[in-house]
């Protein structure tokens, strides 16, 4: 990113054939639009053209994964079929740094580690995150209760974190 | 503030980002001053992205859309 912010037009396609599978496939999950997905994609490198340093630290393919999700709910909100029901809101802390414990990782890896957690967490964290919904709306959808849907996604995803990073206590 | 599991399990859905604007805001600010949400909230933050490398396309796929890198 270093050498994006000074136009180094190299190290962008490399960061663009690195990651553009991942946001055009987290777009396309999202959307369910292969013109929309598109758009997504393009607004997302674009972003990361013109302005690299709200890149700050951390894993950059957790960053861009959660750029691309907000992108992807923007266009949900903007969706006048979806006015009737809130999309969720992606509040980051600026202020507390995240621990990054995950070495270079990719699709195949996280779908292993989903797919070994029990369906009912599995399904919860897929819907929580690709699905543009509330836990409130998981739990709907569902028919478990909300407490449930919550302890599910925590317990699910502290789990999904010790199988990607052994070296970490679940 | 006493820290059961469901003032935790919360913190993980922030982490998630499935919480409405409302909610998150509110528990952004308590997780703000509370260094066991902050805890909390700072190991699950990466991990809850991550699941996004759940929908990456193969190369197979990707080979049949394109390349339509931003000019």
């Amino acid at each position: 990113m270093a050498r994006i912010r000074e136009r180094d037009v190299a190290a962008f396609d490399a960061i663009y054939d690195d990651y553009n599978r991942l946001v055009h496939g987290i777009a396309l999950q999202m959307l369910e639009d292969a013109m929309a997905a598109e758009d997504v994609t393009q607004t997302v490198f674009l972003k990361i053209w013109d302005t690299p340093e709200s890149f700050v630290r951390g894993n950059f393919g957790a960053w861009i994964s959660r750029v691309t999700r907000n992108r992807a709910l923007d266009v949900l909100r903007s969706r006048a079929t979806r006015a009737e029901r809130e999309i969720p809101a992606d509040v980051p802390l600026d202020d507390v740094l995240e621990d990054t414990v995950f070495a270079r990782l990719d699709g195949e890896q996280v779908r292993a580690a989903l797919s070994a957690l029990p369906v009912e967490q599995r399904s919860a964290i897929e819907l929580g995150f690709f699905g543009g919904i509330t836990h409130e709306e998981i739990a709907r959808r569902t028919g478990a209760p909300l407490g449930t849907i919550k302890t599910r996604i925590r317990i699910g995803l502290r789990k999904l974190r010790a199988m990607l990073a052994p070296s970490v206590q679940s | 503030m006493i820290h059961d599991n469901d003032l935790l399990d919360s913190v993980a859905l922030l982490a998630l980002g499935t919480l409405s604007a409302g909610e998150a805001k509110e528990l952004a600010a308590h997780v703000s001053t509370c260094d066991t949400c902050r805890r909390e909230y700072a190991e699950l933050r990466e991990t809850a992205a991550i699941v996004g490398y759940a929908a990456e396309l193969s190369v197979d796929l990707q080979a049949s859309r394109g390349r339509n890198r931003p000019t």
